[in-house]
């Protein structure tokens, strides 16, 4: 399994007529846990949603699972960021995780009998089974990550793209996110996520994108998540620097 | 289905029957519409293409020459889509919010409209004022002849509408449910969220072109935002929505139609009238049934039963 899950040839992308992911070129390694890291700004979520083919690239070009996004698009799961949805609407914890059939589903066909009990086992897996019939704007914010989870698991996908799964998150949430990483990397699955806290990168993945508009470094964790390159990725906003000797790590980032 | 009707009612006329059947019609095809847009939180986009369609009937009339409702609907329908895009379109390029782009490019629309109405009421027979209010009193007027039943045109038109709205609901469900929840993510499924955004658009458009001749576009307007947003406080699910926001719609009709042949006044501003009366009772009601729970124990919502 040496080869990349994930592609991003010279992909720049442009937002009106400004650059927001300029020339990143990088590879994500197949199972792999990888943390894309930089400041606000910095096109972290960009970079996703043109791996998804959700915008469109100025130039440059993306590889997903060895071949272009819309080929694969059932084999890659989406988390995109709590707060990009309205959780005030009308549907259950349930309906929200079937949404996770619905590609493969295709036109005019409905989720039956196989679908429901798979989204019941997609909430179980997250610690959600009780709160399959609450209205989604009745589950607390850890609950509602845990919903758009457990959505992703629905797919069966070989690549997962998270945007900031573990931010603003309850103990009980991110160990049950951790636990189902864990699972999915032994399954053979890539992960790719937007991450926030530099103080968790190392303990939680083994790769790493350290990203401002441009690619700062990529690489295995170890040998890339240096202090030097978090420097270059923040350009001095860091506030606190531990030397990132093994085991050490950032412990504050100002935004 | 008139005749036992009459004999219920006696005091009613079965042109009058005819009438709030129409009414029903229209409330109905444009309340389940516009539960989709209050979803969507585009409740003003609907207001917005209702106004903005007014050139597209007012082209259809220059060029046909006559006010068949085929050409109206559309021309409507094309300036639908076309004002849905062009809004979207300046959003993104023109640098301002998507707010401004849609004040720009339906007043404009609106107000070209306008100017076309007038040149087209020199050659057909068109009053700009039936337009924005409707002449519901005279539906009974204007029949066709339907599997030889004499049924008021409108209602037949709004029958056919409302059928159409229904199968592409019932066909489309998971997508409209979908993209309105959650557009990114049913994006990354393969979801077509651009053509589901311009197919609601364009099933408005086409709603408010059929409605408007007969009720206008006030009672349009009410109907596609009130009877979804007075649905919307009273459930916490999508499907009993959809059925909820269909009996307020069909029940402010009714009620608007009686309430406005005892009054003897405007008909379609009587059913808009109580459409709000219904909104803000139920905002009242939901308020004060709410505070009296949570002071007693916990605070679930009404009729929040699983899906069957």
């Amino acid at each position: 399994m040496s080869r990349s899950a994930l592609e991003f040839h010279g992909v720049s992308v442009a937002y009106r007529d400004e650059l927001v992911v300029e020339g990143v070129d990088a590879s994500v390694p197949s199972a792999s846990l990888c943390a894309i890291v930089g400041p606000n700004g910095a096109g972290k979520s960009t970079l996703i949603k043109a791996a998804l083919g959700l915008v469109p690239l100025a130039s440059g070009s993306v590889k997903v699972l060895g071949g272009s996004i819309t080929a694969v698009r059932r084999d890659v799961g989406y988390v995109p960021q709590r707060e990009s949805v309205d959780w005030e609407f009308p549907v259950s914890a349930l309906e929200v995780a079937l949404m996770g059939s619905y590609g493969r589903l295709g036109l005019f066909r409905r989720p039956g009998r196989a679908e429901r009990a798979h989204a019941m086992d997609s909430l179980e897996q997250v610690g959600l089974a009780a709160f399959a019939d609450r209205q989604i704007s009745q589950l607390s914010g850890g609950q509602q990550q845990r919903v758009f989870l457990a959505r992703a698991l629905m797919q069966r996908a070989q690549l997962y793209l998270m945007d900031e799964p573990f931010s603003g998150v309850d103990a009980l949430t991110e160990g049950a996110i951790l636990r189902v990483l864990g699972e999915l990397r032994q399954r053979g699955c890539t992960i790719v996520a937007v991450h926030h806290d530099l103080s968790t990168v190392r303990e939680r993945f083994d790769h790493v994108l350290l990203l401002n508009k441009r690619l700062v470094a990529a690489g295995p964790v170890a040998a890339t998540f240096t202090s030097q390159a978090l420097q270059r990725a923040y350009g001095g906003r860091l506030a606190v620097m531990v030397d990132a000797a093994p085991g050490n790590a950032v412990t504050s980032a100002g935004h | 289905m008139i005749d036992p009707a009459l004999e219920l009612a006696p005091w009613l006329t079965a042109d009058d029957l005819w009438t709030m059947a129409t009414a029903v019609l229209a409330s109905v095809a444009c309340g389940l519409v516009g539960c989709w847009l209050v979803l969507r939180r585009l409740s003003l986009l609907g207001d917005a293409i209702s106004h903005a369609v007014l050139p597209g009937i007012a082209g259809a009339f220059l060029l046909t020459g006559t006010r068949d409702v085929l050409p109206m609907l559309l021309g409507a329908t094309v300036i639908g889509i076309a004002t849905a895009f062009l809004s979207s379109a300046l959003g993104r390029w023109g640098r301002v919010d998507r707010d401004a782009a849609m004040g720009v490019t339906f007043t404009s629309l609106f107000a070209l409209g306008v100017v076309m109405m007038s040149l087209a009421a020199r050659q057909v027979d068109l009053d700009p004022g039936c337009v924005l209010y409707g002449l519901l009193e005279f539906v009974p007027f204007d029949t066709v002849d339907l599997l030889g039943v004499r049924v008021p045109r409108a209602a037949a038109w709004l029958g056919a509408v409302l059928a159409v709205d229904v199968v592409l609901m019932l066909a489309l469900f998971k997508e409209l449910r979908a993209t309105s929840f959650d557009a990114a993510h049913a994006a990354s499924l393969g979801i077509r969220v651009g053509v589901v955004h311009l197919g609601l658009m364009a099933a408005v458009a086409a709603n408010t072109v059929v409605a408007f001749e007969s009720v206008g576009s006030i009672l349009v307007v009410a109907m596609l935002v009130a009877p979804g947003a007075t649905a919307r406080l009273w459930t916490d699910r999508l499907v009993p929505m959809l059925w909820l926001a269909t009996a307020i719609a069909s029940a402010t009709a009714i009620v608007g139609y009686l309430v406005a042949l005892e009054l003897n006044t405007s008909a379609a501003g009587m059913i808009a009238t109580i459409s709000m009366v219904g909104y803000v009772g139920s905002v009242g009601a939901v308020v004060t049934i709410g505070a009296t729970r949570r002071s007693s124990q916990s605070g679930r919502p009404f009729f929040s039963e699983p899906l069957p």
